[in-house]
């Protein structure tokens, strides 16, 4: 009888303070960008957008790329968003496409996806929901997603 | 020639259209291409001069938004927060906007070029007129020794002085006219013409000229009370239209100015255009200024020392002035001093103030800028009051009088005669 009347305490308790334990989650949320922003790469190695007022550091995507953390200074970076709130980043030359991940005061790499065996010349990126297209002067479109390539693979 | 037209027409169209497609293949690339080509669009309707001009430019504002309807949704997000609708409404009010100028700005050139007719004629009677203004002084020095002659001859004299500057500020005004109210905004071509019309019909040394004339008229003449009162108008009148001729061509130049640093600042090369530099400077307008400032000095001095004569030709001895506030001070002290002392006033009051200032000078008095006409009426009060005192006591003096020559009439009269005794 003592037992059954703790347990019935204790399942009210766990009852009540539960719900106040669970974060809040909304879903569906669109990251999208809807036009990539061309960043070009500060004499500090920072890229920095206006408009989604985002800035970041680059020398150590240089230096995965090109072996050379100052490679990138004074070129221009491609950086898009896509609805799930991945950070899509490439650039002339770049033989990759790098995927970040936003966290807290950083960016985490989720994917480098390999979109050329020379090189880019003059990609740009299209929101193309629920892809992110890859073009590189007009031609091998390719659709992306956060973790590969789902059409146009080389 | 057909044949050739129509291959060439397609390919060009095909080949604009495979182009567009590149082109069109990055959303940034169609986001800055659309921007592009407003930008351009903009700036060819802003500088459109002609209502043609603008009517081709309608055509390819609608055909730049066919190019772009198919991005429309997109444009709206990457513009934001302007929309692609917003955006094409603003390049349409810039037409509109623009059309307008350009149909003011045509009808001003009609309106200027009936102007030049009448500038012309102006300029010309300017001209005849300088020349009469010539001979009249030459008559003055002769006639001055003829009272008659020498009145007739001031009178001429000062009536085509009026009239020279009557057709001065009418020619400043056909000048003017065409460009409307709002000087600041004329165009850089406008500007140019007028200045160029100011220049060529020397406008600001006919102005200098003229107040000279003035002031050389004032040397030359003996003026009476009564010539001042129109000479005063005059002078306030050409003052007048002075001040309003220097506002424009200061709001002309400044506008001109802007636009010279707007232009250096543009496009680096210093303000190549300066049609400021061909109006006329402030160096000039201050010229002006000055002959102005001393033609109204020598005309308010040559006032006061006449006035002040009319009292010192009778043994009057005011206190001296040479303004009105020192004018109505030395009546007053003058007033004051024969109450106080009892004297006869009557030279003062009758022959002086009545027969003279009151007659004579009270419309130059009376003017604004001179004692005005409250001042004088507080003066011409003044002085009546003394005159009135005196009056009052011989009026007692005379009633007295007759009350006793009829008293010693009436006792003489009404006394009856008594009847002789009877012896």
């Amino acid at each position: 009888m003592v037992h059954a009347r703790l347990l019935i305490s204790v399942a009210a308790v766990i009852t009540l303070t539960l719900p106040a334990c669970s974060s809040l989650r909304l879903e569906n949320v669109d990251f999208g960008w809807p036009v990539e922003s061309p960043l070009t790469v500060s004499a500090t190695n920072i890229v920095e957008d206006m408009r989604y007022a985002v800035a970041f550091p680059v020398g150590q995507l240089a230096m995965a790329e090109f072996a050379d953390s100052a490679a990138l200074r004074g070129t221009t970076l491609r950086v898009i968003r896509n609805h799930e709130g991945f950070y899509f980043v490439t650039g002339p030359r770049f033989k990759h496409v790098y995927i970040f991940a936003p966290h807290a005061s950083s960016l985490v790499q989720s994917a480098a996806l390999e979109v050329s065996t020379t090189g880019l010349t003059a990609p740009a990126f299209n929101l193309r929901p629920p892809y992110v297209e890859l073009i590189d002067g007009g031609a091998n479109a390719r659709l992306l997603t956060s973790s590969e390539i789902v059409e146009g693979k080389k | 020639m057909h044949r050739l037209i129509f291959p060439s027409l397609a390919f060009a169209i095909v080949f604009s259209s495979a182009l567009a497609a590149l082109a069109q293949d990055s959303d940034f690339a169609t986001k800055r291409n659309f921007e592009s080509r407003a930008a351009t669009l903009a700036a060819r309707i802003d500088a459109a001069i002609n209502t043609a001009q603008l009517d081709s430019l309608k055509n390819e504002i609608d055909g730049f938004e066919l190019d772009f309807q198919q991005h429309a949704a997109f444009l709206d997000k990457a513009l934001y927060p302007e929309t692609f609708e917003s955006r094409m409404k603003g390049i349409r009010e810039l037409h509109a906007l623009t059309l307008i100028r350009v149909r003011t700005i045509q009808s001003q050139g009609t309106q200027i070029a009936e102007m030049e007719g009448a500038i012309q004629t102006l300029t010309y009677h300017l001209d005849t007129l300088s020349a009469q203004r010539d001979r009249l002084f030459a008559e003055l020095e002769q006639n001055k020794a003829n009272a008659t002659a020498l009145h007739e001859t001031l009178r001429r004299l000062q009536n085509m002085l009026q009239a020279e500057d009557k057709l001065m500020f009418a020619l400043v005004d056909s000048i003017f006219m065409p460009y409307g109210k709002d000087l600041a905004t004329i165009s850089d071509v406008q500007r140019d013409a007028l200045s160029t019309t100011l220049t060529s019909n020397n406008l600001i040394t006919r102005v200098y000229n003229i107040a000279a004339d003035n002031m050389h008229f004032l040397e030359a003449t003996e003026l009476q009370g009564k010539d001042f009162a129109p000479l005063l108008d005059h002078y306030r009148q050409f003052e007048g239209r002075w001040r309003g001729l220097s506002e424009k061509i200061r709001t002309v130049s400044m506008a001109a100015q802007t636009t010279g640093a707007d232009s250096a600042l543009t496009h680096g090369r210093g303000g190549s255009r300066t049609p400021a530099s061909r109006l006329p400077t402030v160096a000039q307008t201050l010229q002006v200024d000055s002959v102005l400032g001393e033609w109204n000095t020598r005309l308010r001095k040559t006032f006061w020392s006449e006035i002040e004569r009319e009292f010192s030709y009778r043994k009057i001895q005011l206190t001296p002035f040479s303004d009105a506030p020192g004018f109505s001070a030395s009546i007053r002290t003058y007033v004051q001093s024969l109450h106080n002392s009892g004297d006869d006033p009557t030279l003062f009051v009758e022959e002086v103030w009545k027969a003279r200032i009151d007659k004579e000078w009270r419309d130059g008095l009376t003017r604004e800028g001179m004692l005005g006409k409250e001042e004088y009426a507080a003066l011409d009060k003044l002085v009546s009051e003394l005159a009135r005192t005196r009056i009052d006591m011989k009026f007692v003096l005379y009633v007295g009088i007759i009350g006793v020559v009829a008293l010693v009439l009436w006792w003489m009269l009404a006394r009856k005669p008594k009847a002789p005794a009877k012896a």
